[in-house]
């Protein structure tokens, strides 16, 4: 096929780290694109690999204890697992930038917020101090910080939560970059602040064409802002599926069995389905699906075989030995 | 207001409650958490709490069951007002009102086996019959959903929700028939969550039990309460049956809230309406009808008179200038 590239290709990328109790297998066998302009979202409960996932592609991941063990990170030709520190300094922050779901990780909270902010472009953009202070200042107020001039004098702490993360987002995004990637970005936000942040970082998008990875526990999140989405349990993805699908008709049983355990506001209260067992530890790797043993329609072959990612149609990718012809047990 | 009629089956009335604090001791700067809440709570019914942080929910949790002294007003429980209370009945009382947290691990202590956390309870409250306790101890374990081994555990060696599961054991070790339950599910995942909010709806019938069920999620209200609260800086704005609530959603802080929520599914994302600005601090609440500031249908009075909490339907009260005239009509 003739295709353009994809702004980002990782393909099979494995992470695990070494500590004293043993191998923690966090990201197994990960393959994705993202395309410029995109809105990807990646769902999965606590311990999933969304975070080690990501972090990998920003060169972050701390080693030791962490390695990527096998896999490429491809941008713009260039594989990121084996470019130099340095070559990834200019990526980071400027072609590819994160924001995280406590701003005070990724701020300096001794260092005044414009300033924090027109650092970055000091760095990649060898703008002048004064030049970059001006557009530090304006893209604050493109964030919707109100009284821009004023708040870039302040330091971090003397801004509510919010504020903060929108500082961060505009630190963030000051070098126009090519993809944000945000890690449960509102988790710490309430929901009146989270659905302001949800609208900037979706306009942003459309204004500035970034392509955004939307890392979030919370599927009503994914399922509003992103047009695709990544479902992953225990470092693996399970299914892939534009969003509008991937809601209304799940096909892994551990999608359906979420889907189902989330309390919905709707006109008739349903009783909540839950999954039975617990996500199993990540130093234990099976032969056979991860999530068999709380699987309802488990069947001999997932206890055996790691089923493969299942093409079932275009842009729907699922990790199931159910929809493997010959042992299909549903239309789709 | 809420209370006044005589009522069946009444559990906890709160009349015009309200909780200061005064930080520096000199009446000025003094936070009003809580500022003029009334409610009833039946007996076994669960009564939900929703709003963004530092409205006042756990402080008002709190000062229902006496963890926290009452700055103006009364909280009667079964008609006896609970702030003139002797030591003998406070310690009664304490029997009959829990608490359980969001985060289990801050209370459960680490170097105490399982089986020694839910051993304190009793030790407090002077039952020191040990054949007494140990079959208690085994029937919570039972009620909880936990197999017995876990009794020589410690608090690392568990999940999440298991933990949880621990801090409500404790909580019905003294057979509690009123339990405030402060962002009790806030820290688990997804799939987790639906198991102890089912646990909870299930001991609540089993046991008979009332809960006070505090979170800033309202999905999560909506799914396991009978009737919800609505509170913004202190105050309640919004009272009602957890369906009326939903399908009316008189008060603009009410409609502006539900829908900021993420939903899930796409029927449900409807046109949001995002709050501009942010809660104002509670040391100085805005005159007139505190949410005014963001409020898109504030109109003058808003600015100058506060609000009641007035039933402007059965059994639904809102505290918003644009329903003075339904009450009139209810009371006709
Ligand atoms: N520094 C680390 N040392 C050891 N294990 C780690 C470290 N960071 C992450 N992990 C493990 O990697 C797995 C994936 O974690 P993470 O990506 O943070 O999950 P998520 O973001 O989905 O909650 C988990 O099992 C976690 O315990
Ligand atoms: N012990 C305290 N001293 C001073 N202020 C407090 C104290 N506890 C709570 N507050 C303040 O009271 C308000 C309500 O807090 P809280 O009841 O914890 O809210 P919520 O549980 O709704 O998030 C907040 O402004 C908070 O900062
Ligand atoms: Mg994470
Ligand atoms: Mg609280």
């Amino acid at each position: 096929m003739n295709q353009k590239e994809p702004l980002l290709n990782i393909q099979n990328l494995s992470v695990e780290f070494r500590t004293i109790e043993g191998t923690v297998y966090a990201i197994n066998d990960l393959s994705y694109t993202l395309n410029s302009g995109d809105i990807l979202g990646i769902v999965g409960e606590s311990g999933s690999g969304k975070s080690v996932s990501s972090l990998g592609i920003m060169k972050l991941i701390p080693n030791p204890p962490g390695k990527i063990v096998n896999g490429k990170i491809i941008y713009e030709g260039k594989n990121l697992v084996n470019i130099s520190e340095k070559e990834m300094e200019q990526i980071r922050g400027n072609d590819i930038s994160m924001i995280f779901q406590e701003p005070m990780t990724s701020l300096n909270p001794i260092i005044k917020c414009g300033k924090q902010i027109a650092e970055s472009l000091i760095l990649h953009r060898g703008l002048k101090k004064k030049v970059a202070f001006e557009q530090a200042v304006e893209m604050m107020h493109s964030v919707g910080i109100a009284n821009p001039e004023q708040r870039a004098h302040e330091y971090p702490h003397q801004l509510s939560g919010g504020m903060r993360q929108r500082v961060m987002i505009a630190m963030a995004l000051a070098c126009k970059p090519n993809i944000l990637i945000c890690d449960e970005p509102t988790t710490a936000l309430d929901v009146t602040i989270q659905a302001q942040i949800l609208d900037l970082i979706r306009h942003l998008n459309k204004e500035m064409n970034t392509a955004v990875i939307m890392i979030s526990h919370d599927l009503g999140v994914v399922s509003e802002l992103c047009e695709r989405v990544i479902v992953m349990y225990t470092g693996c993805i399970i299914e892939e599926s534009s969003s509008q699908e991937l809601f209304e008709n799940p096909l892994h049983p551990y999608t359906i069995g979420l889907i189902k355990a989330i309390p919905k506001i709707s006109k008739d209260r349903e009783p909540l389905q839950t999954i039975e067992g617990v996500v199993p530890n990540a130093m234990e790797k099976t032969d056979g699906c991860s999530f068999w043993p709380r699987c309802k329609d488990v069947m001999l072959r997932c206890k055996q075989e790691l089923p493969p990612m299942i093409q079932v149609k275009q842009d729907r990718k699922v990790r199931c030995w159910k929809y493997v012809v010959g042992n299909r047990h549903e239309g789709i | 207001m809420v209370k006044s009629k005589k009522v069946d089956n009444l559990l906890l009335r709160a009349e015009n409650v309200k909780i200061y604090f005064d930080q520096r001791g000199n009446g000025k700067n003094v936070v009003k958490a809580v500022d003029g809440i009334s409610i009833d709570i039946m007996r076994n019914e669960i009564f939900g709490i929703v709003g963004e942080s530092g409205c006042g929910k756990s402080t008002f949790g709190r000062g229902l069951i006496n963890l926290l002294p009452l700055t103006e007003g009364t909280v009667y429980i079964d008609d006896k007002d609970t702030t003139q209370l002797s030591k003998e009945e406070m310690k009664d009382m304490r029997k009959r009102m829990q608490i359980i947290f969001q985060d289990p691990s801050a209370c459960l202590n680490p170097r105490r086996k399982v089986k020694e956390i839910l051993m304190e309870p009793f030790k407090i409250h002077g039952i020191h019959d040990k054949d007494v306790i140990n079959d208690r101890i085994i029937e919570l374990m039972e009620l909880v959903g936990l197999a017995k081994y876990h009794l020589n555990r410690y608090p690392h060696e568990l999940s999440g929700g298991q933990k949880q599961r621990i801090g409500i054991a404790r909580a019905l070790a003294l057979e509690p028939e009123f339990i405030v339950c402060d962002e009790a599910v806030s820290a688990l995942d997804v799939s987790v969550q639906a198991q102890v909010l089912n646990l909870l709806s299930d001991l609540k019938e089993k046991l008979g039990l009332t809960y006070f069920f505090i979170s800033h999620n309202l999905n999560v209200v909506y799914q396991i309460s009978d009737r919800v609260g609505v509170m913004y800086l202190g105050k309640m704005v919004e009272v009602a049956p957890y369906n009326s609530l939903y399908n009316k959603r008189y008060h603009p802080y009410t409609e502006a809230l539900l829908s900021a929520i993420p939903q899930v599914d796409k029927d449900e994302q409807k046109q949001r309406i995002i709050l501009k600005g942010e809660v104002p601090s509670p040391t100085n609440p805005p005159p007139g009808c505190s949410f005014h500031t963001r409020c898109p249908k504030k109109f003058s009075k808003c600015v100058t008179e506060i609000p009641l909490l007035l039933e402007v339907e059965k059994d639904h009260f809102v505290a918003c200038h644009l329903y003075d005239s339904f009450h009139e009509i209810h009371n006709r």
